[in-house]
């Protein structure tokens, strides 16, 4: 059997070196029909990940129609005021909560003789991040979240990167940080964490951002006036941040955890109750219209998947059919040059079924080779793509299942093409053929 | 040379044929939308900005900590003394503070809204609110149309909107009061003392709204903690003068110089990724020209190698090599004909397609033309080798038989 294999790919390696500049353009067509559109696959795999496989139905984004006029931002709003925020971290229904808003800081190694400050962001929260992110710890842990707003301890969790930054990536639990020129206590490092995308904030650009850099209380935040950097809207004039606590300012996104319908209607209804209470002491003049989204569908309705990306991909798809046409005319021209010989070894008793068999062997063989051609090109236009796209830079990566796109496009290319071009030679009679 | 003949031709090879006139007319179809779309983000780039980019470099400034805002005399003075090392640099002509830059994505934005007693006042969202001082507005070349620029008086102080004076654009006014004079109007951001040309704060938007803005005479640190020095320069001298900030503004322990840039970096990093689209779609169109050279050239040796016997007889019976050359090229160039309609089909469902994605502009005959025109050329340019080939084979061996 191995034997015959071998025999079949001996044959089908001589048909191609028949030919090479047939074949050497073909496989140059395929092979950059098949890259182009795998890149493309590749970054739209990237980008519709589901972040959180093991919890996704589970979050829900909360957005409340509360808005204190009668022209809302958006209706509903995905941002909350510090009072809205808290009753629904009050709440006991959901099983986990958390609000939380972005900041930007300059940070330093309090123990370093340099002076140089590094910007670091920043993610202030409330609740159970930690938990409800899955974030990975390497050493240490989060802070008591019953503490919290009983004391606002100035204890910071930080990433990996700005571990490797500051302490060169050695275990800097209990090392001190400055932060805005403040020092607070490192009580837990996180190991490298990537979230493509990063669902609990799929807004202001920070969609395919890094995860931050500082993870410290929402209360320590505010009280150290560790100013957003992320979309803040205010219907109150304020300064500091202690005033957003007790003002008409929206700057936080919250997620809850319901684990099944029952207690997502029951939260939903806690919502209602909550903001129809507030439109009855004249706080809001909107409809009752609050939102809870699970991680996909607020994907969806946040469009996370980049809009240049999948035109290039519809691009690069009918690209690819362009390469298919013409990688099969040239199959064609092949095959019309080995007619005589086709023709005559039927003639000789080679049956149909063999020459089919050889047919697809040569298939099999030039998409294998267009296809090893194909991850080197998939590889080249993912740099090219990563340099002429700024803002994708950071998505883009070439992992194993990258090389397992671009040679499976590849080959299933190849075989399809392979079909009209045996087809046509051997539906003819062998006699007219060899007249 | 028979037309009918070359179409009978043609036609005895259909699915050849069919295969080369929808890979042509696909690829009119995507380089004519690859065209528009560069076209499309250069004249975003191009578009009136109201200010000239490249005379203008950026020092982004953020602040440390809180002494700043508990303390801003301690910012007042280290800005002062920034200006006296600014303005010592040779071409540099003015300088002026701003809480963000124009040309760029707004970062500090508030809703407008007329306060006009007895008249519906509708709100506006999203409008580009820019705190300066009193050199802002001559700083980018903005003169006032109409009222009065900012005095010393007009500074805001207060932790309210009701006695601030504002400038706005006259797109801005022309929106918010289109048949009267906007001067003296309450808004909620303030009593509107003067209206300037218009200046570029919000490139995405459409229309004039691009240019909607209003200024407000106030510290720029106030809100965000992140200030901009913008100077005005002579643009031969940009490089040496980034050097020479660099070494004259240093760190201190209440802030920190975070870049220096022009605003025309500023502008064409606002559309990296709209330009690095269109770059990817120009290197598709060159990959397109080049599939479709190699599709010419494979039809074209396909079409003479299945006529190898009929070509050897007509050269037998007096057909010079040109005419052969000729036969060959003219049957190329009806395939590459009988694309265009195909080809304009696909253009337009492409557009429309892309559409959903894109921001496009619809296809032009000028557009479609002159890529058509390309695609002629590169069929005549892929046959030619093939032609010029077949030509040359005497007729006793294109007649012999094996």
């Amino acid at each position: 059997m191995m034997s015959l294999l071998f025999y079949q790919f001996k044959l089908g390696w001589r048909s191609l070196k028949q030919a090479p500049l047939v074949t050497g353009l073909t496989l140059l067509v395929l092979s950059l029909g098949a890259s182009l559109l795998a890149v493309n696959l590749i970054l739209l795999h990237i980008m519709y990940a589901d972040p959180i496989p093991e919890k996704s139905e589970q979050l829900f984004h909360v957005s409340l129609n509360t808005w204190q006029s009668e022209d809302p931002f958006n209706e509903p709003f995905h941002l909350l005021t510090y009072q809205d925020a808290s009753q629904i971290l009050n709440s006991a229904i959901p099983d986990q909560g958390m609000i939380s808003y972005r900041a930007s800081v300059y940070t330093k190694n309090s123990d370093s003789n340099s002076d140089k400050m590094h910007a670091a962001s920043v993610r202030a929260f409330s609740g159970d991040f930690f938990a409800m992110t899955m974030a990975p710890f390497q050493w240490g842990s989060g802070w008591d979240i019953h503490l919290e707003s009983q004391s606002t301890p100035e204890h910071v969790v930080i990433s990996d990167r700005l571990n490797q930054l500051l302490f060169n990536g050695e275990n800097s639990l209990g090392k001190s940080l400055t932060i805005e020129n403040k020092s607070f206590t490192i009580i837990g490092i996180l190991k490298p964490w990537h979230l493509k995308p990063k669902f609990y904030h799929v807004n202001d650009g920070q969609t395919y951002a890094p995860t931050e850099d500082i993870y410290l209380p929402l209360e320590t935040a505010l009280n150290n006036d560790f100013m957003p950097s992320s979309m803040t809207i205010s219907l109150d004039y304020w300064s500091k941040m202690s005033e957003t606590r007790n003002s008409n300012v929206y700057f936080l996104q919250s997620w809850v955890q319901l684990n099944d319908l029952s207690q997502k209607q029951a939260f939903q209804d806690y919502l209602d109750t909550y903001s129809a209470h507030l439109k009855e002491q004249g706080k809001h003049p909107l409809s009752i219209n609050n939102q809870l989204n699970d991680v996909k569908a607020w994907m969806a309705i946040n469009q996370v998947v980049d809009s240049n990306i999948q035109a290039f991909t519809l691009a690069t798809f009918l690209f690819l059919v362009v390469c298919l046409f013409n990688a099969t005319s040239l199959l064609l021209v092949k095959q019309t040059k080995a007619q005589f010989e086709t023709s005559l070894r039927r003639a000789l008793g080679v049956s149909r079924r063999q020459l089919y068999i050889e047919s697809v062997t040569e298939s099999f063989l030039i998409g294998s080779i267009a296809g090893i051609i194909a991850i080197f090109l998939s590889y080249l236009f993912l740099i090219v793509a990563s340099k002429l796209l700024p803002r994708m830079a950071h998505i883009i990566e070439y992992d194993p299942s990258s090389f397992f796109i671009s040679f499976c496009v590849t080959l299933s290319s190849s075989l399809l093409i392979a079909f009209y071009p045996v087809y046509s030679t051997y539906r003819h009679s062998i006699a007219l053929q060899i007249k | 040379m028979n037309i009918k003949y070359l179409l009978h031709s043609l036609m005895r090879r259909k699915f050849v044929t069919l295969l080369l006139v929808l890979q042509l007319a696909l690829t009119i179809g995507l380089l004519c939308n690859s065209v528009i779309l560069t076209l499309d983000v250069n004249r975003q780039l191009q578009f009136e900005t109201g200010i000239q980019a490249d005379a203008y470099v950026v020092v982004s400034v953020s602040a440390i900590g809180k002494r700043w805002k508990e303390k801003p005399d301690i910012d007042a003075d280290l800005q002062q003394k920034d200006f006296e090392a600014i303005k010592n640099i040779d071409d540099v002509f003015s300088v002026a503070v701003y809480n963000q830059t124009p040309l760029s994505h707004a970062d500090s934005k508030a809703t407008i809204e007329m306060q006009i007693p007895g008249a519906k006042n509708p709100a506006l969202q999203s409008i580009a609110m820019v705190t300066t001082d009193l050199q802002g507005l001559d700083n980018f070349d903005l003169a006032i149309i109409e009222g009065r620029g900012f005095t010393v008086a007009d500074k805001k102080l207060a932790n309210t909107d009701s006695d601030n004076t504002v400038i706005v654009t006259q797109a801005l006014a022309d929106f918010l009061m289109p048949n009267a004079s906007i001067i003296g109007q309450l808004t909620n951001r303030g009593r509107v003392i003067g209206v300037s040309e218009n200046i570029m704060y919000n490139p995405k938007a459409h229309g004039s709204a691009k240019y909607f803005a209003h200024f407000v005479y106030q510290d720029a640190l106030v809100f965000s903690g992140r200030k901009y020095y913008i100077l005005k320069v002579n643009p031969q001298a940009i490089p040496r003068i980034k050097k020479t900030l660099a070494a004259r503004l240093k760190d201190t322990p209440d802030r920190v110089i975070t870049n220096i840039y022009t605003l025309k970096d500023e502008h064409t990093d606002f559309f990296a990724n709209e330009v690095g689209t269109s770059k990817l779609f120009v290197a598709l169109c060159g990959l397109m020209l080049l599939v479709a050279l190699v599709s010419s050239f494979a039809h074209a040796h396909f079409h003479v190698t299945k006529q190898i016997h009929l070509i050897g007889i007509r050269r037998a019976l007096g057909a010079r090599k040109s005419d052969i050359l000729r036969y060959v090229l003219a049957e190329n160039l009806l395939i590459s004909l009988s694309a265009f309609i195909p080809g304009l089909l696909c253009a337009l469902a492409m557009n429309i397609q892309l559409n959903q994605f894109l921001n496009l502009s619809k296809p032009h005959w000028i557009e479609f033309v002159s890529i058509y025109g390309i695609i002629l050329l590169t069929g005549l340019v892929a046959s030619w080798l093939p032609a010029y080939r077949t030509a040359q084979i005497p007729p006793i061996a294109a007649t012999k038989t094996s």
